[in-house]
């Protein structure tokens, strides 16, 4: 696939225009090794997945100069030297706008003016060395005319010009060729390097050597007027001529160069065969291992930081310990106040009889009176005991007086639990409950723990005699009081006992489903009366007793003699209700007056 | 009777260690915690394994149709056993999918049947309302207009529109902030009846504290009488 370079669409491998924008797409690209997509000649990155097209190493960093970047392995690179902007800004400027004599102080200028000849160590640089070792040793030419630039003084430094490095790997400029053509073989930097006749081999990046081959020498005009005058000596030295492959390169005024590919796009436009696109171009599809790229600060920095944070030591920091100790102290005894009034308040209705609330009143339980009151005697009654010893003081008085009002109706009371501990508790009220005890196995069925949520409570409910009693351990089918009762349909009511809304929940819903002709009545604590009144509106409940003032209310209807104990209940609720009441008002006004510190 | 008094002592006990809690936590409460999570699971194991065993020992004993039924369960659950260890922990699989399923399967029909059917024709029927008077259809009123909006006050997303966003806030961001005042209500509410429950469940310590001490007193003094 070609990405068009303006709008990005991807288009057929081949195409010449893009089928979404008509753009021309480039004719040759560079192949991402990671996905495969074509990218034009000139990216650095995909633009299908952003994936580096050159590798890292190629890239020189933006203060340093590449002193010999070399192409990777296996890759051409004729066309783009990428990374390189800056020394190509260069060229463009001199190409372009500077005129000779401003070019002067360049690379001209040194090779002109006279310096103090180097010593041939110092004044050769590495590169050029490297030729010199190529190339085999002639013996210099005796009689011929010194070429203009022979024995230019290379600067003391050793190094080459600025310019001269960064267009050292630069292609050449196709030039029109000249009808006379410049004397090729002219090199001769110093002693030893190659004579007139000798061909220095150019430095040629893989793929380059028929366009470097092709590329005709010539020699400008400035260098042409040079032989006419006397060449300078300096200490023995001969200026030496430009090497015929950094000749093409040289800053020169009114070169036709018509003949060469203009670049009309990007910062390279108005430059001539800076750059000629090389055909065919293409990267390995797979990707080559790259050498790790030299980390980024701000990466650096963000390694550093989580490294601080991973190597810091596992401990509290002391300023929290000293924070913790005065406000653990204080913790204490604000805890310790407010449980002693809470305890005040309970216990006083308990010592002094206390006529400050007035008599509870609860419609609900009421209704639920009234239903059992109508119950037929010796109707088989299902009781879901879902509450254990722990929500026992509240239940226990709430299921008591129902309980206690089933036993008088002469009701027979089977009863299940999906909680371990329902039959444990249920069987601790009946007893106490239950009048005359050799009357259980005659009014009372336990038929314990039910496993399985939701499916037990289904199973139960259609195989109520398949099941065995919990403390006798027979079958309930042999059970007198479990005679004519099978299932659920055989049931005259339900009576649903729970502390928790799942529970209750639980039941409603499958005996809904099992049988919902049967009416079912409930006793819940306070915590789930709310969840439990919908029920109730939609008459799915027939009653229900709701908390302690409802069992007070039954009680007080069934007058069973417990009244005494429920008064003070409820007067102890009342009392320590009050007393919450004082202690957050009185703590708001300590937040307020004393400052909002934590 | 002696099996009275050591309940009544150890109870009396165990209560005066939880309610030690008061001054915050200390070793007296963590015993008594102990011994309350410790004689739960031991109960519950008991309760456990007494039902099952009393349901499907006899009848793979018995000679009935019911031997193959009680089968089936015992090799579920004994493959079950396997989930306890990674290697052969494939080995549940379908039992725990069964139990999965057929919870599932139950649980929904039941709220489906149970709840959610009975409890939106009684809240959306107007006869309902009606039926109970002016009363009624005013709490019907509140009831709707309480359901939709504490069902609008979970809408967060606005429309990017502006004329849809003004139109938005002015009519669902309305009934939004109305359907929030109801959760506050509904929040506030169950924080008492939770308070009360809890309350009860305190004063139901405390008078068995102050109880049994005076049967505890009541012993003693007829003992040394």
């Amino acid at each position: 696939m070609i990405y068009c370079p303006k709008c990005g669409t991807a288009n057929r491998q081949g195409s010449k225009f893009c089928n979404e924008c008509g753009a021309p797409l480039p004719a040759t690209g560079l192949r991402c090794p990671m996905c495969g997509a074509m990218n034009p000649a000139g990216n650095l990155y995909c633009d299908r997945c952003s994936a580096r097209l050159i590798p890292a190493e190629r890239v020189p960093p933006e203060e340093e100069k590449p002193e010999r970047p070399s192409p990777p392995k296996g890759i051409s690179l004729p066309s783009v030297p990428l990374g390189e902007e800056e020394w190509l800004s260069e060229l463009r400027a001199e190409a372009l706008d500077l005129a000779p004599e401003e070019e002067a102080p360049g690379w001209p200028g040194e090779l002109e003016a006279p310096g103090e000849p180097p010593t041939p160590e110092a004044a050769i640089p590495e590169w050029l060395a490297e030729l010199e070792e190529t190339v085999p040793e002639a013996p210099p030419p005796a009689e011929k005319p010194t070429p203009p630039l022979a024995g230019i003084p290379v600067p003391p430094s050793g190094e080459i010009p600025e310019w001269l490095r960064d267009v050292e790997f630069a292609p050449p400029i196709q030039e029109e060729p000249s009808a006379q053509p410049p004397p090729v073989a002219e090199v001769d930097v110093h002693a030893g390097m190659p004579s007139a006749s000798t061909t220095v081999p150019p430095i040629l990046i893989e793929g380059e050597e028929e366009i470097l081959s092709t590329a005709p020498a010539e020699i400008p005009d400035w260098l042409k007027e040079a032989p006419a005058e006397a060449p300078p000596e300096y200490g023995g030295l001969v200026p030496a001529e430009i090497p015929e492959w950094l000749r093409p390169l040289q800053p020169r005024e009114g070169v036709a160069v018509e003949e060469e590919p203009t670049e009309t796009e990007g910062f390279l436009s108005g430059l001539r065969g800076l750059l000629p696109i090389g055909k065919g171009l293409d990267m390995p599809a797979t990707a080559q291992p790259l050498l790790p790229r030299a980390p980024r600060p701000a990466a650096v920095a963000r390694a550093e930081l989580l490294q601080g944070l991973l190597s810091r030591p596992l401990i509290t920091p002391p300023t929290a310990e000293i924070r913790e100790a005065p406000r653990q102290s204080g913790w204490v005894l604000t805890r310790f106040l407010v449980g002693v009034i809470l305890l005040a308040a309970i216990l006083l209705p308990m010592l002094v009889r206390l006529p400050l609330f007035g008599p509870p009143t609860a419609p609900t339980a009421e209704a639920l009176f009234a239903t059992v009151n109508h119950l037929p005697g010796n109707t088989p009654v299902l009781i879901a005991w879902e509450y254990g010893p722990a929500e026992s003081d509240e239940m226990d008085r709430v299921a008591g007086p129902l309980i206690e009002h089933l036993l008088r109706r002469e009701a027979r009371l089977i009863v299940v639990s999906t909680r371990m501990e329902g039959p444990a508790a249920a069987e601790a009220l009946l007893a106490s409950r239950l009048v005359d005890p050799s009357e259980r196995s005659r009014r009372i069925a336990n038929l314990g723990y039910l496993p399985g949520q939701a499916a037990g409570v289904r199973e139960a409910l259609g195989n109520l005699g398949g099941r065995t009693e919990a403390m006798t351990g027979l079958p309930a089918s042999q059970l007198d009081i479990m005679a004519d009762v099978h299932s659920i349909a055989d049931v005259g009511m339900v009576v649903i006992l729970a502390a928790q809304p799942d529970d209750l929940k639980t039941w409603l819903e499958q005996i809904s489903v099992a049988n919902p002709n049967v009416p079912v009545v409930a006793g819940v604590s306070a915590r789930i009366e709310l969840i439990s009144t919908p029920y109730l509106a939609a008459g799915q409940l027939r009653g229900m007793v709701a908390g302690l003032t409802g069992g007070a209310v039954y009680e007080r209807q069934l007058d069973t003699g417990w009244g005494r104990e429920y008064e003070y209940y409820l007067t102890s609720i009342g009392m320590a209700q009050l007393a919450i009441a004082a202690l957050t008002v009185i703590g708001a006004l300590i937040f307020l007056v004393g400052g909002r510190k934590r | 009777m002696t099996a009275d008094l050591i309940g009544l002592i150890a109870g009396t006990l165990l209560t005066l260690l939880v309610l030690s809690y008061i001054l915050g936590d200390n070793p007296l409460y963590r015993l008594a915690l102990h011994l309350l999570v410790g004689a739960t699971v031991g109960y519950g194991v008991a309760v456990t394994t007494v039902t099952v065993l009393q349901t499907v020992l006899p009848a793979l004993q018995s000679d009935s149709p019911d031997r193959v039924r009680a089968l089936i369960p015992l090799v579920l659950g004994i493959l079950l056993l396997f989930k306890g260890f990674p290697r052969w922990s494939a080995w549940g699989n379908f039992s725990t999918a069964l139990l999965v399923g057929v919870g599932a399967a139950v649980a929904m029909g039941g709220a489906l049947v149970g709840t959610i059917i009975p409890q939106t024709a009684a809240v959306g029927s107007l006869n309902v309302w009606l039926r109970e008077g002016s009363a009624g259809l005013i709490n019907g009123l509140i009831v709707m207009i309480g359901t939709i909006g504490a069902l609008l006050a979970f809408a967060f997303a606005v429309p990017r529109q502006p004329a849809l966003r003004r139109l938005w806030n002015g009519s669902v961001g309305v009934l939004g902030q109305i359907g929030r005042l109801f959760l506050l209500a509904a929040l506030g509410a169950a924080f008492g009846t939770a308070l009360t429950a809890s309350l009860t469940v305190l004063v139901g310590r405390v008078y068995a504290v102050v109880t049994g001490i005076q049967q505890l007193l009541t012993l003693i003094g007829m003992s040394s009488g």
